[in-house]
């Protein structure tokens, strides 16, 4: 199959041409067993009638077909509109200055581009280049937004067209990205394609209204409304907590109990809520090990106070600064000295250092990362461990959230070296690991069928780089554990464990570090970490 | 002709100074961003394996003391030796580094020029056979600077041309004023390469013409090296509307994004800067937003002109 | 918004199948549910799960946890996917006529 090149100007094509396609055997192998084809779910006869479909098979967005020219001249209008407010100083202040050094210096060399998980993992398709959008959308900023930028392309500075699938194409390619930012990592003049990505995600968001409805509607504006994008309202936030700590008591004989809005505790932990449903161990092992190391800390039941995630970090400011200022908020009117962080990367990202220069006064509250939360409780010597409980294979995945865009690298690592006898590193790792592929909001996106793309495309490589570490036992006999202290990364190896069969044919699970931690604690007896299914 | 070039060559000199400030002012100052720096940071003590001081927070901000001094010479360093490029994209950095070097080499050559007409008007010749040291160096350093900047210059430029066409994934992302600029940059090239081996081979008319652009006293100069100080002057207008202000914009790229970790302590001017911010007011159009109000407001859920409690 | 006839009424969907007005459910869209996935009869085990899953849903706003719905309901994981081919949340959830579940689950 000879592979398709693509122009920039191709992004103009008439608005229902497919831009490109992903077939399965273009994609880079997969080591057995993963190497049989399955190929790869497109849209249903109706769902090509009511949605669009111009970029690569793939809807991630379920955008509907307009109605008419009208419509569609509507939202052209808001794009130029949104083009020329994402260069004011009042509209996007909080980006404008990095957005514009990588805009006008890029050298367009495209050394960053074999940087790029999905880029790779593709066969290395032209529409998934780092640069392909942002290239076409500096040159829209260029002609559209700047004085003079008309003249300027047509005399060959270059020139793309603003149509309707244009627009369209951009709004679905910006959710092929998952902002993991390996790329700015490598460019030598520091242009981050990520960044302007997340810029036009944005435009979307702030100016036409457009966002993915898992990370919009039923995402941040739930979230603000009720307290969780899972929907989860504070009464329900503890009735299951304390259905979790029974449980646990129950099972293990130790009784637990989570505090709850202690006034002027030590510490407000602020978990994902998606935690407590899809992956509860991590709560529970948060509660033992705070309880066993003595730490004074509560959990918050006002909304949004037990759901750290924020969202806006992936698409749109002005939501991103409501819930960090809300949480900043719970947190000063329970009077504690800091929030600590739930193994959940963006969370980190959001609260720590973006939301730094949104919180002013006495809400710039200090803010712990979970890493080291966890590793002053290790080492602080009020808990008894036994390595040798966790003698099994692990590895450790990187959240490009935690790692890459917040330097918090080592923490993890000493507690996995110490806990962990049989602890192997991925390579490559720490601030040049690869992506889980759910990256940049993605892993909680799964409309019509997107999954399909994120767990053989945005996935594939640290699919890979998973089966090599484990490839001195890679059979099913031998339980693995891969910890990802991430609830994003958790539900993308979700996701794509259950797809490829990992625990069934290589008997590799996922989970986070505070289940390791328990697991290898001499008091409890139970084995805390199985592989049975979850 | 002569006192034309002269001209040329100070209001070429003046526009790019000008311009280039204008561009460096915009940019700083543009408002305080969000944080979005990415690690490594090279300015961090635990940098090297990536580590940032969040790691150390459990006394908040107390570890926080960097300096930038390492994150500058750092990227002086790579200005002059493109490692990066050298690791991750050899082939480009072959054309690449020679282009560069070639206008990092004229641009030292063009400063000997004019110190070296400062001295020449202190009383000490520059030559080959100059009594005096410094003479000799201005003289060595003035040849060897031009000749490799020249050659340099001119395979890079080519070699760009050349590597930017068959290259298809270069090609697709370059616009016809790319291949200008290359032309463009060969021909300066070029004519100095002619300029020095049919009219100047020591550089001494092109010295003569320096001391004269100082002492605002013109000398005549042959056709050739008049037509090399011309395409260069263009070439210095020029630039500006080009990306070559990458050279300067990458230590802001770097410094005040990639590596900008400063915390926003009580008190400080980020603090002010951002409570200032908050104050603008928005405009963006979906609905979600409600717009009409202040940064502040929205992101409270406050209605315009509500006072705070 | 997609659209899906079950068991003689029209339907708003999600692009997954999932109905978007859980209102409108009724005892026949389940079984019509479920014989898209190849169970043809829905047993009184069935009926367990989907009842609970339903009525925790119009109490909470929100499925239950699966340890949750494994303890009320008796049924093991194993049992619930014999039940549910596609499991709890693909399947059980869906035949209940509540919608997918979003937010990091």
């Amino acid at each position: 199959m000879t592979k398709k090149h693509l122009k920039l100007t191709d992004i103009s094509k008439e608005g229902d041409v497919q831009l490109d396609e992903v077939n399965i055997d273009e994609l880079i192998p997969l080591p057995p067993p993963y190497d049989k084809n399955e190929g790869l779910k497109q849209l249903t006869d109706d769902q090509k009638v009511r949605l669009v479909n111009n970029l690569d098979g793939f809807s991630a967005l379920a955008l509907p077909k307009p109605k008419d020219k009208a419509e569609e001249n509507k939202y052209i209008g808001q794009f130029v509109a949104g083009l020329k407010k994402l260069l004011s100083k009042e509209n996007n202040w909080t980006f404008l200055q990095p957005l514009l050094l990588s805009l006008d210096y890029c050298a367009r060399c495209q050394t960053c581009s074999d940087a790029c998980t999905v880029y790779t993992a593709s066969g290395k398709k032209d529409i998934y280049r780092p640069t392909y959008r942002t290239e076409i959308f500096r040159r829209l900023i260029n002609k559209y937004a700047k004085s003079g930028g008309k003249l300027r392309a047509a005399l060959g500075a270059g020139n793309i067209e603003i149509n309707w699938g244009t627009i369209s194409r951009l709004y679905e390619l910006s959710y092929r990205c998952t902002l993991c930012r390996r790329c700015a990592q490598i460019c030598p003049l520091g242009v981050d394609n990520a960044l302007i990505t997340r810029e036009l995600r944005k435009l979307f968001s702030q100016e036409l209204g457009w966002a993915p409805k898992e990370l919009h509607e039923k995402g941040t504006v739930l979230q603000l409304e009720v307290g969780s994008p899972t929907g989860m309202r504070p009464a329900v936030a503890i009735d299951n907590i304390e259905f979790l700590d029974e449980d646990f008591t129950e099972s293990t004989g130790i009784k637990v109990a989570t505090p709850w809005d202690k006034e002027g505790a030590d510490v407000l932990l602020l978990h994902s809520a998606g935690d407590i449903l899809s992956f509860p161990a991590s709560v529970i092992a948060f509660t033992v090990l705070c309880n066993a190391a003595g730490i004074s800390w509560t959990l918050s039941s006002e909304a949004p106070g037990y759901d750290g995630v924020n969202y806006g970090l992936f698409y749109d400011d002005i939501q991103l600064a409501r819930i960090v200022t809300k949480h900043a908020q719970i947190a000063r009117k329970l009077k504690v000295k800091k929030i600590v962080m739930g193994e959940c990367g963006h969370e980190h990202k959001a609260l720590i250092t973006v939301a730094d220069r949104l919180l002013i006064g006495d809400l710039n509250i200090p803010r712990q990362d979970a890493m080291s939360f966890l590793e002053d409780i290790v080492f602080s010597g009020k808990i008894k461990f036994d390595p040798s409980k966790n003698n099994f294979p692990v590895t450790l995945h990187d959240p490009c959230n935690v790692v890459r865009n917040l330097g918090i690298v080592e923490p993890q690592r000493r507690i996995l070296r110490y806990l962990c006898p049989q602890f192997r590193e991925m390579t490559p790792h720490g601030v040049d690991n690869y992506c889980c592929g759910g990256g940049g909001g993605l892993s909680v996106m799964s409309d019509v069928n997107f999954t399909d793309w994120k767990v053989n495309v945005s996935g594939r490589m640290k699919f890979i780089q998973i089966l090599e570490a484990f490839a001195d036992q890679p059979g099913p006999e031998v339980g693995k554990y891969l910890c990802a202290p991430c609830l994003n990364c958790k539900l993308q190896f979700k996701d794509m464990f259950k797809y490829y069969g990992a625990r069934e044919k290589s008997g590799i699970i996922c989970g986070g570090l505070a289940e390791l931690i328990v697991n290898a604690m001499v008091d409890v007896k139970k084995p805390f970490i199985t592989w049975d299914e979850e | 002709m002569n006192i034309f070039l002269v001209a040329l060559t100070y209001f070429a000199y003046i526009f790019i100074i000008l311009m280039y400030a204008v561009k460096v002012i915009k940019i700083a100052r543009l408002p305080v961003h969000l944080r979005w720096e990415l690690y490594p940071v090279i300015s961090e003590p635990k940098g090297r394996y990536g580590s940032a001081y969040i790691e150390d927070e459990r006394e908040w901000r107390k570890n926080h003391g960097k300096t930038v001094r390492k994150g500058i010479i750092y990227l002086l360093k790579e200005n002059l030796k493109f490692s990066e490029y050298f690791k991750s994209n050899r082939w480009y950095w072959l054309v690449l580094f020679p282009w560069h070097i070639g206008f990092i080499l004229i641009i030292v050559f063009h400063i000997l020029c004019f110190f070296g007409a400062l001295v020449m008007i202190a009383g000490n010749p520059v030559a080959a056979d100059s009594v005096y040291i410094l003479g000799k160096i201005f003289y060595y350093g003035i040849l060897v600077c031009g000749v490799i900047s020249f050659i340099t210059g001119a395979f890079g430029s080519a070699g760009l041309i050349i590597k930017r066409l068959a290259d298809r994934d270069l090609r697709a992302f370059a616009t016809p004023q790319n291949y200008l600029n290359y032309v463009f940059t060969l021909v300066v090239f070029l004519s100095g390469i002619y300029a020095w081996i049919f009219a100047d081979p020591t550089f001494y008319q092109y010295r003569e013409f320096w001391r004269g652009v100082v002492t605002l006293n013109p000398v005549s100069v042959e056709p050739a090296t008049a037509a090399h100080i011309i395409l260069f002057d263009m070439f210095l207008i020029y630039l500006p509307f080009t990306r070559s202000m990458h050279y300067i914009t990458k230590f802001f790229a770097f410094l005040w994004v990639r590596w900008d970790d400063r915390p926003n302590f009580r008190g400080s001017k980020v603090e002010s800067d951002i409570k200032g911010l908050l104050d603008k007011p928005v405009s963006w159009s979906a609905p979600h937003i409600k717009s009409g109000r202040t940064w502040a407001e929205i992101v409270t859920e406050k209605k315009h002109d509500e006072k705070t409690p | 918004m997609a659209k899906m006839e079950l068991a003689g009424v029209m339907l708003e969907v999600d692009e997954h199948g999932f109905m978007q007005e859980t209102n409108k459910w009724n005892e026949d869209i389940a079984r019509a549910y479920g014989a898209k996935e190849g169970i043809n009869e829905l047993t009184e085990e069935h009926w367990t799960a989907i009842n609970y899953l339903r009525n925790y849903y119009l109490a909470n706003g929100i499925c239950p946890m699966i340890r949750r719905l494994i303890k009320e309901t008796g049924f093991s994981l194993k049992k619930l996917y014999d039940l549910f081919p596609e499991g709890p949340a693909n399947s059980a959830c869906k035949w209940s006529g509540v919608p997918k579940a979003t937010g990091c689950v």
